[in-house]
Order: C-alpha cells, then sequence, then structure tokens
C-alpha cells in the first residue's frame, strides 16, 4: 500500500499485575484513508490496545506512532505528557461504547462539539456555531437541536454527536470502541452507513474495534482477529471472513448468525 | 491614625503569626510572585476568624506587613462594613499598626469583594482574600483533574462556559469572580471582585497578593503584567454600565451599589468605593466633610 502510514503500532505489550497478559506483541499499521477492524471475543485484550494507542493506558513495552501535523510520525509515549496530550488532541479521535463518557451531559450539543475546536485554540463564537451546525448537519442531529442537553437525545442521536465531537477538530486517525454496542439494530444499520460516508469522505483513518463480525464486514478494509493478547489472524476482511486459517477465526465465523 | 498604647495588646508576636509562619508564607508568595497566576499551596494556620471571613487574606497580610505600614481594609467596598472594621481593629491590636481609610495613604490595602477606583501606586501593595482560588472549580470537580488541565494550559473548558452562556442568553452572565489569564499563561480566579475590576487587574502598578485560607493556597499578580480577561473575537468582554451616576458624588466612572434611600421603593445608585466618593464630594464642595458627609 502506497498511503502514508498515520500509526503504527510496533512490539506492543501491556501485562496487568505482572501475570495477566491484555496485548502480547501486537504489530500493525494503519494507513490514510483506510479502515481497520480489530475483532474477537471479550477479554482479547481488544479495549486495552484501543487504550494504548489513544493515550490511556501506557504500554508496558513497544512503540505507537502516530503522524502529527506535517506529516512526520512521533512516538506516542515518548513524548512528555503536554506533548502528548497536544498530539492526541490534534491528530486522533476517539469513539467510546458508551456516549456518556465521550459527551460532557451537562452542556449543550453544540458546546460539546465546539468544545475540542475551543481547546485548539478558536476564539470566535460566530464560527464555533457554524462548525457546530454543520457537524449536526453531518451526523443527522437536527440543527434546532444545538442548544438542547445531550441527556435529551435518544442513544443513537448521542452517538452520532460523540462521533461528531470526535471528528470536529479534524484528526486523521478515528478510534472506534464498539461504537454499535447498545443500540438497537435499525439505528446501528443507521449509524454504519454514516460512518463509512463520513470516513469516505473525509479520508480519515479508523480503526474499529468489535465483537461483531457484520460491523466488521461492512466497515473493514482489512481485520486483525485477537485470541488472549495477540493478533492471531490479519489480512483483508473478506478474506479473512470468507476464508479463515486460524481454528478460533473459523469458529467464530462458523459462529455468524446468517438471516 | 496611629493606636495608642492602651490598644496594643501585649504577648503577640507582631502580626499575630510567629516569624516561622510568616517565613513559610514568605516563600509561598515568592514562588507565587515567579510565576504569576499559578496557584501556590502554603500551610495555612487557624486564625482568630472563622474559615471564609478571610483567613487567607489575613495571613498574606500577616506576613507582608512591617511597623512602618499603614493599612486600610476594605469589605465591599466600604472601610465601614462588619469585616473591614475587625480586620482593621485586628491588626491594631497585635500590630500596633497605622490605619487608614484613604486608598492614597495607604501602603497595604487588604480587601474583598473591590479593588479601589482610585489608581494604585508602585508602593502599594493589594491583598485579596479569596473564597475559591480554583477557577475551574465548577467545571471540573476534581482538584487533580483541574492542576492537570493548569499544566497543560488548558483552558477549553472555561470557554465552553462561555460559548454556553452566549447561546442561552445571548452574553456571558458572570458578573464578578469573571476569569483572568495572567501573563498569557495561568488561568485565575480574580476573587468575588465584579468584573469591572477587572480591567484594573491588567498592567497594574501595584503587587497583588490572593490568598485564600479556607483552601490553602496563595497566587499573585505582580505589577506590570498582562491580565486578560476571557472573551470570544466577537463577543468581547466588557464591564457593567450604568444610565446613572453617583447620586452622592455625580461619578460616571466607578461600580455603583443600588441602595434603598428612604421611603418605599425608593432607590439610588451611589459609589460603592465610599473613599473614593467621599474624596470626589470633598474636592467639589471641602465644606460638606466638616459637616459629617459620607454614606447616608
Amino acid at each position: 500500500m502506497s498511503r502514508a502510514v498515520v500509526l503504527r503500532a510496533s512490539g506492543l505489550r501491556k501485562v496487568f499485575g505482572g501475570r495477566v497478559v491484555a496485548c502480547a506483541d501486537i504489530d500493525f499499521e494503519l494507513a490514510a484513508g483506510e479502515v481497520v477492524g480489530i475483532v474477537g471475543e471479550s477479554g482479547s485484550g481488544k479495549s486495552t490496545l484501543l487504550r494504548c494507542l489513544a493515550g490511556l493506558a501506557a504500554p508496558d513495552a513497544g512503540t505507537v506512532e502516530i503522524a502529527i501535523d506535517g506529516g512526520e510520525r512521533v512516538d506516542l509515549w515518548q513524548l512528555d505528557e503536554v506533548a502528548r496530550a497536544q498530539a492526541l488532541r490534534s491528530a486522533l479521535g476517539l469513539v467510546h461504547q458508551n456516549p456518556r463518557d465521550g459527551l460532557k451531559l451537562g452542556i449543550s450539543a453544540g458546546g460539546n462539539v465546539a468544545e475540542p475546536l475551543m481547546v485548539s485554540g478558536i476564539r470566535h463564537y460566530g464560527r464555533l456555531r457554524e462548525v457546530a451546525l454543520d457537524w449536526l448537519e453531518r451526523v443527522e442531529v437536527p440543527r434546532r437541536r444545538i442548544d438542547d442537553l445531550p441527556s435529551t437525545f435518544s442513544g443513537g442521536m448521542q452517538q452520532r454527536l460523540q462521533i461528531a465531537r470526535s471528528l470536529a477538530p479534524g484528526p486523521r486517525i478515528l478510534l472506534l470502541d464498539e461504537p454499535t454496542g447498545g443500540l438497537d439494530v435499525s439505528v446501528q444499520a443507521r449509524l454504519l452507513d454514516l460512518l463509512r460516508s463520513l470516513v469516505r469522505e473525509l479520508g480519515v483513518a479508523a480503526l474499529i474495534v468489535t465483537h461483531d463480525l457484520g460491523v466488521a464486514r461492512l466497515l473493514a478494509d482489512r481485520l486483525l482477529v485477537m485470541l488472549r493478547g495477540r493478533v492471531i489472524e490479519a489480512g483483508l476482511a473478506d478474506q479473512v471472513l470468507d476464508d479463515p486459517q486460524a481454528p478460533y477465526t473459523q469458529k467464530l465465523v462458523a459462529s455468524m448468525l446468517r438471516i | 491614625m496611629i493606636p495608642n498604647d492602651d490598644e496594643v495588646a501585649g504577648g503577640y508576636n507582631f502580626a499575630y503569626l510567629d516569624e516561622q509562619t510568616k517565613r513559610m508564607v514568605r516563600r509561598a508568595i515568592l514562588k507565587a510572585v515567579c510565576i504569576p497566576g499559578h496557584q501556590v499551596p502554603f500551610g495555612s494556620r487557624e486564625m482568630p476568624l472563622p474559615a471564609g471571613w478571610g483567613t487567607g487574606g489575613l495571613q498574606v497580610t500577616a506576613s507582608v506587613i512591617g511597623p512602618d505600614d499603614v493599612l486600610k481594609v476594605i469589605d465591599q467596598g466600604t472601610d465601614a462594613a462588619t469585616n473591614a472594621v475587625s480586620i482593621r481593629a485586628f491588626f491594631r491590636r497585635v500590630a500596633g499598626l497605622a490605619t487608614t481609610e484613604r486608598t492614597r495613604e495607604a501602603s497595604l490595602i487588604q480587601t474583598r469583594h473591590r479593588i479601589p477606583e482610585t489608581p494604585l501606586t508602585e508602593e502599594q501593595i493589594l491583598v485579596l482574600q479569596v473564597p475559591q482560588p480554583e477557577p475551574l472549580r465548577q467545571l471540573v470537580p476534581r482538584g487533580a483533574a483541574a492542576r492537570r488541565l493548569h499544566a497543560f494550559a488548558d483552558y477549553g473548558v472555561m470557554y465552553v462556559k462561555l460559548y454556553e452562556d452566549i447561546a442561552r442568553f445571548g452574553r456571558v452572565t458572570l458578573a464578578y469572580d469573571y476569569p483572568v489569564l495572567v501573563n498569557g499563561r495561568y488561568l485565575a480566579s480574580p476573587s468575588p471582585i465584579p468584573r469591572f475590576d477587572n480591567p484594573k487587574l491588567d498592567n497594574s502598578r501595584a503587587l497583588s497578593l490572593f490568598g485564600a485560607g479556607r483552601e490553602r493556597r496563595l497566587y499573585a499578580i505582580p505589577p506590570y503584567t498582562r491580565v486578560a480577561s476571557l472573551d470570544f473575537g466577537d463577543h468581547p468582554f466588557e464591564v457593567q454600565r450604568w444610565s446613572v451616576g453617583c447620586a452622592l458624588c455625580g461619578s460616571r466612572a466607578s461600580y455603583l451599589d443600588e441602595i434603598g434611600s428612604g421611603g418605599p421603593g425608593a432607590r439610588m445608585f451611589v459609589c460603592s468605593d465610599t473613599d473614593y466618593c467621599e474624596e470626589r464630594r470633598e474636592a467639589s464642595a471641602p465644606a460638606r466633610r466638616a459637616a459629617g458627609g459620607g454614606r447616608p
């Protein structure tokens, strides 16, 4: 693949309490505009991996390089805390499984979308307002709800608002942790549709952690399958799902409901 | 006014605090002056005054004051309010200090709620009593998280508060304790002064010290330091304005209080800074002070 690599993890390892190996020897690259899915059962280390990539948990070994402004890559965990916060702020968006973790429920929808922009230094109310309205429209939240609190929104709307909030500062990388968890099937479908078009339109690289193979097939270009903290299989999404090699992947694919 | 001998209590160290404590507070003040706007922890002592009544300001004053200083104490703009009277009496008693009600005559001014209208000089120190030194307190409930934001100079949350106000009410509704950015780096609470007083902190000639006794923090704004009130480019910071002048001295440039005046429903606006008001009235009619002028 000739496109620039925006995220590279190599030799990533995270152990809890000296004996629970959550991630070990994880190597992968994420290219600009690419969507990679990470699938695996509960406890396979998906979320821990994501936390290491998102700067929320320090890995015990290995490096996480992300592309910052100007295109150069920096090693996230070698930076000091201030530089790391700054790099993450501008380069990376994170969507939590539960929108309540990613949103501030006490401030309005518009405030939620505009906050990362204010953090990055925009000091013009009219401009913030404009960007917030634009983003609400893009994620299909009615414009008139801009001054309403997210707690008055439905689950699907909250999740879309969270996506708008993470994309508003224009990150190159979007990390999604089970973005469709807790939503009903029809809302899930709409959200996936929206995510797919946004990712294509903006050309951001997305990493989606999910246990739902349907979501993975729909969104991802490539898949990593994790089991007990290791990547046991990697490849193009269709290839992995249609012709799984590892026994675990075969079982996983076989267990998928076909309707 | 210099206290007479029977007013001064024996048995106390000068200015109540022992010398070691004063050194500790002074060290914290030095650090605070070096890092303008940064909150410095200090070992706040029990004072003969309830926490929340100005124990922080009291300790700062006690630590920096000398026998030749002349002290003025302001509460709500006036020297005659309870808190001002008792703190003034306290220092007369334990330090034998001269006190004054005149801003110009004072070398050290301890205040709550107001900064004097009369511009301060390089010779003066302003001590503010601060109930809540953390400007992010209402927005970031955890102290450690707030300190992290200060370390990162990440003040987006404060702008979110301004954004929400403008979205909801069309303007920023903070009337007092309006957050300021000191020297382009630290966000600080100017203590509950009206936002009318915020511009007085910018490039002030006097050293301003802020003490919060209960919260055990102090911070400083050195002389000639940039102090900017937060705002948006298209919603610039504004101070309060009144459609009338002071009913007593006619000033249109000072902060006005609305007070009742006699009859039911009758009210008027007068200067909150009583010394400023009196000085202006004296200047225009010197005879009035002799006749017992002052606040009605």
